[in-house]
């Protein structure tokens, strides 16, 4: 549909980009018409039709819905055009990983047959993600995209590689396997980016990205991105990267828009309270946290048991099962997720307006990436931590490292704080929906819901938000 | 609840990892005090590395008072681990089982009590058991061990009242209230009923496979909501932070002392309309000075790639014991251990796959929880 637009354009960078013409024939989804906060809307007014990039990303931008660069995209993808070594620190679910997606696409030349740019994730949930966002961005550029991960057959990725990639989504152990193999050739790459970077400079990564790094050109831009910049990663500045600028939007650590509470339990009444909010609370979906592998099933089991249907991943699964249940809650096949740290970062599904800790987190740096998986783009969302007597010296850590009070879960929950208000209006139709899910209470495992209940949130679905 | 198990055999350990059994003899909240008679030090067994070993002592002490806040565990004795020689079938007859103090080592004692520093709480125990035994009405006040300074965490003191009139070991750090402490103890005995034939398993210490059995015993959830007023309103939060946080100093004070929960929420409420969870400034971020931060980084073994898990099980004896503390909360919170193979390696998400293999149908799962499929299985997937 826009093929003669794609052509006429695809060597002459960033015409006149503000006369709208291009934008004829271009579908953007509905428009998201839920709140946001100003760690979104604070911005001084760009438009990404200033930013000087090609008609082709910029259709890809449009398509995707995205209306506004967030302050994040505003700050971060100039100053990557210009080539600088960037640190770029912001909210959860601001809209880092376009700030990098963009710029990064930017900078891919089609014609050339070469790996242009290497975007490195700490999970292989969020190299699908980061992927994805990749090829709906960069859907009219012709732009090759190749996720790699563990877990799946190297084989596989091999062939891929024998063909056009332009830019190499993955995790680093695979990534390293294939540069190490000659498989993958990255000595003409010249962007590479660290999203949630922290987590990739632990001890557990950072080895892996050193040897990485040895792949690439001495002329390269290093970008690293995060909500969470611990010193560690300061090392890896110093070592590598030549006076980056550092962007800084993070005022505060928390989300504006998630309003967090704490109930205090007991270890055996935690399944009862549990039962209770999903009862009481309006869940458009929840991601549910629990602090190891066994619970999380053990939970997942009982859940089902309550009459809820539940999707469950954690690290020891078979890497499909992982996959698909991302895929799925991701489009609102089922409301609930039950998940250990491994969904911790990262993870972007905008219809999740509640984060359950059903295990309170033992470190201020996991709980803030947990609860920054609702509130999604500035939105409202609710995090409700269970909290046991053993909990209370990390639950007082936490409030004080993270500068955050955690309330008291109160009787009533104010709707207006995690449920937007045209949902409220369909408040109605979600409790019968509620009761219906009830209904599944025949079914007697952790199943694949199939009765036609979905989430609200079909106008979020499509768009992979974390685009945004 | 708690007072059913007076006269009940127990085993006690403490925050020193020393395991006591004795006979309940009474509680007292007021103090926060929990008293056992009859108690053999069992010393810390398997629970601390060999160079913190503290052997297990020999005689009875007639009683002992333990701070409830440094109690680390509770579980009840089964009648059979009570140990008699009568057991032993090698055993005809045997004269008294009680044995008695001997002189020689009370004046063995003495000459600790004369000029020792050593503040072991292996040492201590038996200074004031043998105080104790001598003279009973002896003041708290006059026991040496007090006067030591003790860096050891557990407070035990022998003799009616003691723990009483002790300050607390750890000064103003020292976030045990009383209440709370015992409602610990008595979360610990109520928890006794769910699994009965805990103390098995943790006493031993050499458990692993299979032969473990903690009966699963589906938790019971009731019909009624949650009451999130009333239980929340048993947790003082500002309570841990010492002087309670600077910040929070002000509502703490009112927390303190109310116990309807009803006033705090609203207080806070109030609270949250104003600044919406940003009350206080961070202790760890301070963006005018530092790009980087100091949060408490995430574990080390979250292994985001989330390979490599399955080789890494077993590591020493730290994990087994995380394993085990694991498979006790879960009792706790579900009723059963859970382990590898809950579900069945490829079961984990129903209907892709896992169908297959459970043979059984749907029909069946339900009732059949624990029997067999799941239950302590450690090691199936592996």
């Amino acid at each position: 549909m826009s093929q003669a637009a794609t052509s006429s354009t695809a060597t002459s960078p960033a015409p006149n980009n503000h006369d709208n013409s291009w934008k004829i024939g271009l579908r953007p989804p509905p428009k998201d018409l839920r709140p946001q906060t100003e760690d979104v809307t604070a911005t001084k007014g760009t438009e990404f039709e200033d930013m000087n990039l090609r008609r082709e990303l910029l259709m890809g931008i449009f398509e995707a819905g995205f209306e506004k660069p967030s302050p994040i995209q505003e700050e971060a993808i100039p100053m990557a055009l210009s080539k600088r070594d960037i640190l770029a620190r912001a909210k959860n679910g601001t809209g880092k990983t376009a700030a990098f997606v963009i710029p990064s696409l930017q900078r891919v030349d089609p014609t050339l047959n070469k790996i242009q740019v290497l975007l490195l994730v700490p999970t292989r949930e969020l190299a699908l993600q980061t992927s994805q966002v990749c090829k709906i961005l960069g859907k009219h550029m012709r732009v090759q995209v190749m996720v790699t991960t563990g877990g799946t057959t190297l084989k596989d990725d091999i062939m891929r590689l024998s063909e056009t990639v332009h830019v190499l989504v993955g995790t680093p152990g695979r990534i390293l396997d294939l540069a190490g193999k000659n498989v993958a050739d990255l000595s003409e790459c010249p962007v590479f980016v660290m999203d949630e970077a922290d987590k990739l400079l632990s001890p557990e990564f950072a080895p892996v990205m050193e040897q990485l790094l040895a792949y690439l050109p001495a002329q390269r831009q290093v970008m690293l991105f995060s909500a969470t910049f611990p010193m560690i990663v300061k090392d890896f500045k110093d070592k590598n990267m030549r006076q980056p600028y550092e962007i800084n939007l993070m005022e505060e650590l928390t989300l504006r828009g998630v309003t967090q509470y704490y109930a205090y339990v007991e270890e055996r009444q935690k399944v009862h309270c549990l039962n209770t909010l999903f009862s009481k609370l309006q869940i458009n979906q929840s991601i549910i946290f629990c602090n190891s592998t066994n619970r999380v099933e053990l939970l997942a089991k009982k859940i089902t048991d309550l009459g809820y249907s539940c999707f469950y991943s954690h690290a020891k699964m078979l890497q499909s099962h992982r996959n698909r249940v991302f895929h799925d809650f991701r489009n609102g096949v089922c409301r609930n997720l039950v998940c250990s740290d491994l969904l911790t970062r990262g993870i972007d599904i905008q219809a999740v307006n509640v984060v359950i800790n059903f295990d309170f987190p033992k470190n201020s740096e996991t709980y803030l990436h947990r609860i920054g998986r609702s509130g999604r783009f500035g939105h409202l969302g609710l995090a409700i931590n269970l909290v046991t007597y053993e909990d209370r010296f990390n639950l007082y850590r936490i409030e004080q490292e993270l500068g955050t009070e955690i309330q008291p879960i109160p009787q009533i929950i104010d709707k207006g704080l995690y449920v937007a208000p045209s949902a409220t209006e369909e408040e109605r139709q979600v409790q019968q929906q509620v009761q219906q899910q009830q209904r599944v209470r025949q079914q007697d495992q952790v199943v694949y819901q199939s009765n036609g209940i979905q989430p609200q949130g079909g106008a979020y679905r499509g768009v992979p938000a974390a685009a945004r | 609840m708690a007072l059913s198990f007076i006269g009940k055999p127990i085993s006690l350990i403490s925050h020193s990892d020393v395991r006591y059994r004795g006979i309940l003899a009474g509680i007292d909240p007021a103090a926060s005090t929990i008293q056992l008679s009859k108690v053999y030090s069992m010393g810390t067994e398997t629970r601390r590395p060999p160079n913190d070993f503290i052997p297990p002592v020999q005689d009875p002490y007639e009683y002992i008072i333990f701070r409830a806040s440094e109690v680390k565990d509770l579980s009840v004795d089964e009648p059979a681990m009570v140990r008699s020689v009568h057991d032993d079938p090698a055993v005809i007859g045997a004269g008294s089982a009680q044995p008695q103090p001997q002189p020689s080592q009370q004046a063995a004692y003495s000459s600790f009590v004369g000029g020792q520093v050593s503040a072991s709480t292996y040492v201590q125990q038996q200074q004031q058991a043998q105080q104790r035994a001598q003279q009973p009405q002896v003041l708290p006040q006059q026991q040496p061990p007090r006067q030591q300074p003790s860096a050891t965490p557990v407070t035990i003191s022998a003799g009616a009242g003691a723990a009483r009139n002790q300050p607390p070991r750890r000064g103003s750090n020292n976030v045990h209230t009383a209440a709370a402490s015992l409602e610990t103890v008595e979360r610990a005995l109520g928890d006794l009923r769910v699994s009965n034939n805990v103390h098995a398993i943790r006493g031993g210490g050499g458990r692993r496979g299979g032969n473990s059995h903690v009966a699963p015993k589906p938790i019971h959830v009731p019909n009624t909501d949650f009451d999130f007023q009333s239980s929340n309103a048993k947790f003082d939060k500002h309570a841990v932070g010492g002087a309670g946080a600077k910040s929070a100093g002000a509502d703490g004070g009112d927390n303190g002392s109310d116990s309807d929960g009803e006033t705090n929420p609203s207080e806070e409420g109030e609270e949250n309309d104003k600044g919406k969870g940003k009350v206080k400034e961070s202790t760890a971020y301070h963006p005018q000075k530092s790009f980087f931060d100091e949060l408490t980084p995430g574990p080390v073994e979250l292994r985001g790639g989330g390979g490599g898990g399955r080789g890494r099980r077993g590591g020493g004896p730290g994990a087994r014991n995380r394993r085990e503390e694991e498979r006790e909360r879960n009792v706790a919170t579900f009723g059963e251990p859970g382990g590898v193979g809950l579900m069945g390696p490829g079961a984990y998400v129903g209907g892709w796959g896992g169908y297959g293999r459970r043979g059984g149908g749907r029909g069946g799962i339900r009732g059949g929880r624990g029997r067999g499929r799941g239950g302590p299985s450690v090691g199936v997937g592996a």
